[in-house]
């Protein structure tokens, strides 16, 4: 196993994924990429309800959005930061990226660019209906990747 | 993830609640006419039904709900096409207009941002202190204008603040406490005027044409405001007890305030001319509102403030949500149709009456009702709905109107629990600094000491200031 893609969000950041992705990079030594994806569906949801209810112009709105990303850029570097840190005390190379857009189409471009050989990603808690009613990202993920998904889930 | 569950969901939610609305109207249009209403009041009714469906489940954006509406009422024959368009004219509608570009131009001119940051950095003794600022600071300016535009403003005030003490998201008490200060400062000092909301005069609108009876700027602000002082302080004391913030050196936080207040360099003439056609505009609606009309003297302003080149038309264009005219034509012509007709007072005679035959019961269970509700759907849209009813039912209790009619706003205005409840509280959820649970647990206590307050202000407070219960 030469490359493990650690698939992070907001949602899907979970302590023990994160150790998991780092003892199997150790232990096959393997390189460790760091995938953040901002999603930006929570900001665009945000902005447009507000110009629907909240009655903000088209300016502020925007500018609304651009704190929000920027934010969420900042939040993500943070815990990239974090990982990249305690990857070099177990002394794993470690390569970081981070892209905004969905979190499934995001990791299917960046998984056919980089080819790794695991991705290994959170499932949230959610209960067995809601998964039926509206499907589960990850079981997308499964179905679509080349490669083996380790799915760990969240505490 | 989130557009595919959105998409899903509504691959079957908007065709059902479109189908619904056809097979309501259908209904409602065709059956029998009950008994003690008039036929004109049936089809009001049925366009009533149709527009909560459309306004309670957000299917439409709800300035498109309210065009529906007022394409409806002429169709139906409720009201002439002439009467119905002519309610757009309503001068609720032009203040607000008025409003929004006096508040745009106080936003661009970075007049806002400084008095934000110079008071902020005057709040800084302690971490409780510029907590107290984030929470009394966006309260003061949504006296002024629009709650939304504040939180908006502030927002990435409080981000830098978070980044320069380095709080973890979702980790630090501190953090959560900040991003809800600012939050709930908007919702509370919303209430306050005619200006914070913008709700307050669509209910004002809706009370015009339904009574003939109004309420001036000053006498709203007098009714509101000790609910808000009172508000403030239950906020602060969740803020503290509740989310127990960790003690901060906030010297790193009152450096990045400074740096940002210095970016602005030195205040400007438009700054200064915009802040004294504030206050005058303010002095005048204050005090001679009744005598000139609350949207002369907003237009006026306007006016004067382009003569002196203190606002950008093409800023304005792009600042100002021209749609809410659009929402507030149509519920104004929605509850003037309702109350013309006759159906306002038969629908409240076959809900409210069947429950209530207290003056005090309906004033409590109106202002409850329209608290909760405003969780679930849009404040205007809450105003629309329930005051049309309220009014009809009041005059049966012998009612002061205008007291329903600020029994049924101020509350809608206070949604604290969920993060779709209020813009706001949206925005201070999408910081990523609290979890869903951070909201509901402090916006439970909040709603329920909102309601308490309130109930106490219109007992002993509101008599005094002219705003009895009964005629």
């Amino acid at each position: 196993m030469k490359k493990i893609l650690l698939i992070l969000s907001f949602l899907r950041s979970s302590p023990k994924t994160v150790e998991e992705a780092l003892a199997l990079a150790k232990d096959n030594r393997a390189e460790l990429i760091l995938f953040f994806v901002l999603d930006v569906e929570y900001a665009n949801t945000i902005v447009r309800k507000l110009a629907e209810e909240g009655w903000l112009g088209e300016r502020p709105s925007q500018q609304l959005y651009n704190s929000l990303l920027q934010e969420y850029q900042s939040q993500a570097e943070s815990k990239v930061a974090e990982i990249r840190q305690r990857a070099v005390e177990l002394k794993v190379p470690v390569r970081a990226i981070i892209k905004s857009g969905s979190v499934l189409d995001e990791t299917l471009r960046v998984a056919s660019l980089e080819d790794p050989d695991l991705i290994v990603i959170t499932r949230r808690k959610r209960s067995s209906l809601s998964r039926l009613i509206f499907g589960s990202m990850v079981k997308a993920l499964k179905e679509q990747a080349r490669c083996e998904v380790r799915i760990i889930d969240a505490e | 993830m989130y557009s595919e569950i959105r998409f899903r969901l509504q691959r079957w939610f908007r065709p059902t609640i479109f189908l619904l609305s056809i097979a309501v109207f259908v209904v409602f249009f065709n059956i029998p006419t009950p008994d003690g209403l008039t036929v004109e009041g049936q089809k009001a009714l049925a366009i009533f039904l149709v527009a909560i469906l459309l306004w309670v489940t957000n299917v439409l954006p709800l300035m498109i709900t309210s065009l529906l509406v007022v394409i409806l009422l002429p169709l139906s024959k409720v009201l002439t096409s002439a009467e119905s368009y002519a309610l757009f004219g309503n001068q609720a509608i032009f203040f607000i207009l008025g409003a929004f570009i006096l508040a745009s131009g106080i936003m661009r001119s970075g007049l806002s941002t400084r008095l934000a940051l110079i008071a902020l950095r005057n709040f800084g003794r302690s971490s409780n202190s510029l907590l107290a600022g984030f929470l009394c600071l966006p309260a003061f300016l949504s006296f002024w204008m629009s709650e939304h535009a504040v939180a908006a403003m502030m927002f990435p005030i409080v981000l830098e603040v978070t980044a320069a003490l380095k709080l973890v998201p979702m980790r630090s008490r501190y953090g959560k406490a900040l991003v809800l200060a600012m939050a709930w400062g908007c919702i509370i000092g919303g209430i306050a005027t005619f200006l914070g909301g913008a709700r307050a005069s669509l209910a004002v609108g809706i009370l015009y044409k339904a009574t003939g009876l109004s309420i001036g700027f000053l006498p709203w602000a007098l009714a509101a405001f000790p609910t808000v002082v009172l508000l403030l302080i239950v906020a602060y004391l969740v803020l503290v007890k509740v989310f127990k913030p960790e003690k901060q050196d906030i010297h790193e936080a009152l450096d990045a305030l400074k740096k940002k207040q210095l970016r602005l360099k030195h205040i400007t003439l438009r700054e200064l001319g915009l802040g004294l056609l504030m206050v005058v505009t303010v002095f005048l609606w204050i005090f001679l509102g009744e005598e000139f009309g609350l949207a002369n003297i907003a237009l006026g302003a306007v006016a004067v403030a382009f003569v002196f080149k203190l606002l950008d038309w093409k800023e304005v264009e792009q600042d100002v949500n021209w749609g809410i005219f659009l929402m507030y034509g149509g519920a104004i012509s929605l509850g003037f149709a309702m109350e013309h007709s006759g159906a306002a007072q038969w629908l409240a005679d076959r809900t409210l009456g069947l429950l209530i035959d207290s003056p005090w019961g309906l004033i409590a269970m109106i202002s409850l009702f329209s608290l909760f509700l405003t969780e679930a759907i849009s404040n205007a849209a809450v105003v629309a709905l329930i005051l049309p009813l309220s009014l009809g039912f009041a005059d049966k209790l012998g009612l002061d109107p205008r007291v329903v009619t600020l029994a049924v706003t101020i509350p809608s205005g206070l949604g604290f629990i969920l993060p779709t409840g209020t813009p706001a509280t949206a925005i201070a959820y999408s910081s990523g600094f609290l979890r869903i649970k951070d909201t509901v647990i402090g916006g439970m206590i909040l709603n329920v000491m909102s309601w308490v307050l309130f109930m106490i202000s219109i007992y002993f407070y509101w008599p005094l200031i002219g705003f009895k219960l009964s005629n």
